[in-house]
């Protein structure tokens, strides 16, 4: 089925970017890799003009390590992100998370900057970063800016860019050392399916007492927007790993969460789904079984 | 509005005229008249319009012929020059086309499998597929035509 | 019985182009001068049209045609039931539907203008312009509702569509005798048919003035319906059948073909339509949801006395082939057992919902489900064996199902069963939280049309003179293998290699007629056709190369080509010469046949007796489940499948139609359902309508029986629709017995699976 027409503006700059978005009358929308764009304009939920693409901007794809940070440009494909060695290396929790997305060839087009622009509470990468306290820098008419993360996303679809700001990319700090970070994707209904929840953890344990340093929590898909479990996160902190520290995480977590009810289930369902994988994502890594980060129907 | 879309496709070069809106499924079967590539929902989710951009496989159905500019297209018609790709070939031996219209996209999937992974496991063929989907034959024959060319290429 | 190509694996003909990607399906076509055709639907369930407004569409450029139901000469689609069954039961209503709404809207979907444009661009923006003013009226939206006196009609004349009953012996006198009753009420939804390929058609008119449509259809006798709707002659209006991308029975009611005739006839010029996926979900017909009421009662050694159901069926805003699936349901009640006594009321009602229709297994597979559960509760009720209570009841040769009609060869149940089973192997130990579940189901379709439809098909088959030989025959293909088995019928009979074998076309004027590729006919009808043309075709060859060899005819052998003296190979000379000889002499080298299903009168409506089907086909699959009791997930970890097919044409085509078959039907046990919140869909999207990936099927085995018993060439049963039969009884049960608890709803979701609203009473 056709599009409805559009101009296109192809920017070669993020200057340039900005620009058009800015002259633009208030039907223009930025497209990075069209996944989330495109089936909107089909189904006619949205009738953008013009369409601003981003593929020509240099310097849009770099994957980089910058003071010991890991520099993502706005355009990586979730794809580069799953296969990239620096990000496999160094911050495995992200390419995990990557590599659950969707399916391959959506993988291959679905870029960093278009997810966290789009902000889908059931995002498979927006959890692994919050874990990662990533930054995510954006370019808009006042300047460049860069955000953390955790205020980044602020309700249902909505985020804090600027009105005219595009995101151009993320940084994410080093990893502490000895964190072990895992995913889990519950798909109930066909394993291949996006998230009902997502819980992407990263815990430090102190190597002589075995105790929780620092645990990192976050869920998809179980509030407006993808979110920090912080009560649950602190019920762990000095805590061992037992199976009622991991328990009382998990209900905290579920406590936490805020869900809506849609056809892929109801909020109390997806509460409770949260209570569950928490506790077997904690118990996963706590006992380093690789499983943890399987696509989870089980 | 108009672009002038100058790609190579199917390893020839092909410089077309396209709206802006086209996609690059609407480019290849209705300016280029290749219809192996299929339009079966529009969304992304039944990966009957599965291409392959510069090796990869892509959902023809959401990337804008905009983005082809310089880049490589292998369709269904082309992934093999007047033979057939072993990949064709075992899908029809084994009977994994039945109704066959998610086959191109499937094939196409299997083939940038294979290319990266030479030696896949059923589980792993399952994965790479899991974004093409089929309503007639249950994936079984599917599946076993993929690890027969897999294991042809082995030994 | 070993053949030389009936019974084997063989890549099939039309494998080779579509692996290639060739232009074959109905929208790979474009012609000069195309117009795009669009529809324009009603977004509401229920509505009065006050006004319909198309000015401004017209007045845009690059506009053709903007057609209301002022356009259509006979705007109506009519249904016909034959004999007694068009005696109509106290208040039903059989109601015609427009090609286009005149001031009434029914469903959400429901056609109300047809544009045509010089691009897909051009239609929507005339569509954007197009004006209609809909008052909103009460709908009903359950068919439970919609009986009640009080509810709002959808038709004037009340809302009961159509009911049968059957009676067999004395139901009361059953349940006195029963020592135990279980008793449960089932419940299934909306299913869409979600085929790749969505409803597609491309149309002209040609150098005659026949106006010619080649769409994407399971029906070529559609061209009957486009004709009386332009009031045509039914000889000006020709349909080819192009290879579909899918039908299972949702292409067999009229879909683009009246819309899509109307835009050529009208713009006299070549016309393309295609249904978007929104526009597939939200515009085709369903599978019916049902309600089923089954009470059965059985003696304490398990032997079944007594099976009382009341069936409920939802046939949304139109009748479509709603009558006929519930006949389906009516004599598929009982399941295959044996039980003398049987009070079954059926029922199919309007409501404001999307149209229910064909759908693989046509009405089986809800009472499948019934009755498949129904045993299982028997059995837990008795502390018996599942499979032991099955084989008790049982249909054996002889016996007579529910209608009175006499099963005249071996159902071969027992076998299908204990094979199925059997290969499941000994039971996994579970881990909390998962646990195991193993469960099946027998079950019965009829395969072939109902017996007074006196069913027929033609075929024509000739030689070419070099040897090879040509099938003509309209059956059309839905990716079945249909045009496949042709070959391999015509490649046995005259010792040809198969690929020396051509089926040219599915064309309503260019081949003979063979019907319609539905009711899991077309091996049994065009099968039988062409089989009997291609002896008579043998026949003549075989006299002539008698001539040609000095000897007796019934000496003469036909293999790899030629014809030679059996026992003295020698002896031989090519087909391609006996052919010229043939052709030179006068004698016949083709022959055109049909063929004639047995028939016989209408059943009795009120009870239900009478021989409703020639045969049936008979299977069971068993299925292992892993349940996670903290999430409720269901993964389908084993499906065994075990039916007598008859005989297999195509061993791997008859695989693969089972293995589709369970794929199709565990979606419907475990993740489909079409979402309707008062007639409007929630789900008209593949990203929240989810089927099956490769990543829910397991690698489906099959066991085939071939007892030879078919009616079908070659003893051939059919399969297309008794593949899926049983998959969601199965399923059920597995899941029933992971659980503890009787499921009774589909589909099984996990949310449902887990809080108890998959069973009954939670």
């Amino acid at each position: 089925m056709r599009l409805r027409a559009f101009d296109l503006i192809q920017p070669d700059t993020v200057a340039d970017a900005v620009d058009a978005l800015a002259r633009a009358s208030t039907g223009a929308r930025v497209m990075a890799g069209g996944t989330a764009l495109v089936p909107m304009i089909r189904l006619g939920l949205i009738r953008p003009d013009p369409v601003i693409t981003l593929h020509r901007v240099s310097g849009l794809a770099e994957i980089k390590i910058e003071e010991s940070a890991l520099r993502l440009g706005a355009m990586v494909t979730v794809a580069d992100l799953e296969r990239a060695p620096l990000v496999r290396g160094g911050w495995s929790l992200l390419a995990r998370a990557a590599g659950r997305v969707a399916t391959p060839a959506i993988r291959n087009s679905a870029t960093l900057g278009g997810n966290l622009g789009y902000a889908e509470a059931a995002s498979d990468i927006a959890p692994a970063l919050l874990c990662l306290d990533a930054t995510i820098e954006s370019a808009g008419p006042a300047g460049e800016r860069a955000l953390p993360i955790a205020r980044f996303f602020t309700g249902f679809y909505e985020t804090a860019l600027e009105p005219g700001a595009i995101v151009t990319g993320v940084r994410v700090p080093p990893v502490p050392n000895g964190a072990v970070g895992g995913y889990v994707k519950f798909c109930p209904r066909s394993a291949e399916d996006k998230p009902l929840i997502g819980v992407a953890a990263l815990v430090v344990r102190d190597p002589d007492s075995g105790r929780c340093r620092e645990a990192r929590i976050a869920l998809a898909g179980a509030a407006p927007m993808a979110i920090r479990v912080g009560r649950a996160e602190g019920t762990l902190r000095g805590e061992p790993l037992s199976d009622g520290a991991i328990r009382a995480a998990a209900d905290a977590a579920a406590g936490e969460a805020d869900p809506l009810s849609d056809l892929m289930g109801t909020a109390r369902y997806r509460r409770e789904m949260v209570r569950v994988w928490t506790r077997r994502l904690l118990a996963a890594l706590r006992d380093g079984d690789p499983a943890s980060s399987s696509r989870a129907t089980r | 509005m108009n672009l002038t879309l100058e790609f190579t496709l199917n390893d020839r070069s092909c410089r077309v005229d396209a709206p802006a809106h086209f996609t690059v499924l609407d480019l290849v079967r209705d300016t280029l008249a290749l219809t192996g590539t299929k339009d079966g929902c529009g969304e992304g989710v039944c990966g009957a319009c599965t291409v392959l951009l510069d090796g990869r496989p892509i959902r023809a159905c959401l990337v804008l012929a905009a983005r082809l500019g310089g880049r490589r297209l292998v369709t269904i018609e082309g992934i093999a020059g007047g033979e057939l790709d072993p990949l064709q070939e075992a899908f029809a031996r084994v009977g994994a086309v039945q109704c066959g219209f998610c086959t191109p996209g499937m094939i196409l999937s299997a083939r940038a499998l294979l290319e990266e992974e030479p030696a896949p496991s059923a589980e792993d063929v399952r994965e790479a597929l899991a974004g093409n989907l089929c309503r007639c034959t249950g994936y079984v024959k599917i599946v076993e035509a993929v690890l027969v060319v897999a294991q042809g290429r082995r030994g | 019985m070993s053949y030389r190509v009936i019974g084997k694996s063989l890549p099939r003909p039309d494998a080779w182009e579509k692996v290639r990607g060739r232009p074959i399906y109905a929208g790979d076509l474009a012609l000069s001068g195309m117009l795009h055709g669009l529809i324009v639907r009603s977004p509401y369930a229920s509505a009065r049209i006050a006004r319909i407004d198309t000015r401004a569409a017209l007045a845009l450029p690059g506009v053709a045609a903007v057609l209301t139901h002022a356009d259509v000469p006979r705007n109506e689609l009519r249904m016909e039931l034959p004999g007694r069954m068009a005696e109509a039961t106290a208040g039903a209503v059989l109601a015609t539907q427009p090609v286009l709404a005149v001031d009434r809207v029914r469903f959400q979907g429901e056609p109300v203008v047809a544009i045509a444009a010089e691009t897909p661009e051009v239609a929507s923006r005339a569509a954007d312009l197009i004006e209609v003013d809909y008052e909103e009226l009460p709908g009903v939206y359950d068919p439970i509702e919609a009986l009640r006196p009080a509810a709002p009609e959808v038709h004037e004349g009340g809302n009961v569509l159509r009911r049968w009953h059957l009676r067999k012996g004395d139901i009361g006198e059953g349940f006195r005798k029963a020592d135990v009753v279980v008793e449960h009420t089932y419940r299934t939804p909306f299913i869409d048919h979600v085929y790749l390929e969505t409803e597609t058609g491309i149309g002209w008119i040609d150098a005659e003035g026949v106006l010619t449509l080649r769409v994407s259809t399971q029906v070529l006798e559609h061209f009957r319906d486009v004709a009386e709707i332009l009031q045509l002659p039914h000889s000006r209006v020709r349909l080819e059948g192009a290879y579909l991308g899918g039908g299972f029975g949702g292409k067999e009611d009229v879909t683009v073909e009246c819309l899509l005739g109307l835009l050529v006839w009208k713009t006299r010029r070549p016309v393309r339509l295609v249904f978007s996926r929104e526009e597939s979900f939200i515009g085709h017909g369903k599978r019916h949801p049902y309600v089923l009421r089954y009470r059965t009662g059985a003696t304490r050694s398990g032997e079944l006395v007594a099976l009382q159901a009341e069936l409920c069926s939802d046939s949304g805003a139109y009748a479509a082939l709603s009558p006929w699936v519930l006949f389906y349901s009516l004599v598929t009640a009982t399941g295959p057992y044996r039980v003398p006594n049987v009070h079954v009321d059926a029922v199919t009602v309007y409501t404001n919902n999307p149209i229910a229709s064909a759908y693989r297994t046509f009405g089986s597979i809800q009472t499948c489900i019934a009755y498949e559960g129904q045993m299982d509760a028997l059995a837990d009720a008795l502390g018996m064996d599942p499979l032991e209570v099955r084989a008790r009841n049982f249909l054996r040769k002889g016996d007579t199902i529910a209608t009175g009609q006499a099963l005249e060869t071996e159902p071969m149940l027992e076998e299908t069963m204990r094979r199925a089973w059997a290969q499941l192997g000994s039971p996994r130990a579970a881990r909390e939280p998962v646990r195991i579940g193993r469960g099946l189901a027998a079950s019965f379709t009829p395969y072939g049309r109902m017996c007074w439809t006196h069913d027929s098909a033609s075929a024509w088959v000739g030689m070419e003179l070099d040897g090879t030989a040509v099938v003509r025959c309209a059956a059309p293909d839905v990716g079945g293998g249909q045009t496949a088995s042709l070959c391999s019928i015509v490649a046995e009979i005259l010792g040809l290699p198969v690929d020396h074998v051509v089926a040219v076309g599915r064309d309503s004027h260019f081949t003979p007629r063979a019907g319609t590729t539905t009711a899991t006919r077309q091996l049994f009808m065009s099968g039988n056709a062409v089989l009997a043309a291609a002896r008579e075709v043998r026949r003549h060859l075989v006299d002539q190369a008698a001539e040609m060899l000095e000897a007796a005819a019934e000496d003469i052998e036909l293999a790899e080509g030629r014809a030679f003296v059996r026992g003295v190979p020698v002896r031989a000379v090519g087909l391609a010469a006996v052919v010229k000889a043939a052709s030179g002499s006068g004698r016949p080298t083709q022959a055109l046949d049909k063929y004639d299903a047995p028939s016989a009168p209408t059943i009795d409506p009120l009870t239900g007796q009478g021989k409703p089907f020639n045969d049936y086909t008979f299977g069971t699959q068993a299925v292992e489940v892993e349940v996670d009791g903290e999430t409720g997930v269901t993964r389908t970890t084993r499906l065994v499948a075990c039916y007598d097919v008859g005989q297999a044409i195509n061993r791997q085509s008859t695989e693969g139609q089972i293995e589709g078959g369970a794929a199709q039907g565990l979606g419907h046990a475990l993740m489909e359902e079409v979402v309707l919140e008062q007639g409007i869909s929630k789900n008209p999207h593949l990203l929240d309508y989810r089927i099956p990936s490769t990543l829910d099927v397991p690698m489906v085995e099959t066991i085939l029986i071939e007892s030879g018993h078919g009616l079908g060439p070659f003893g051939a049963k059919g399969i297309g629709e008794p593949a899926m039969t049983p998959t969601p009884a199965a399923v059920m049960n597995a899941v029933s017995r992971a659980t503890g608890r009787r499921m009774t709803e589909l589909p099984l979701t996990a949310e449902r699976v887990l809080n108890g609203s998959a069973s009954e009473g939670a």
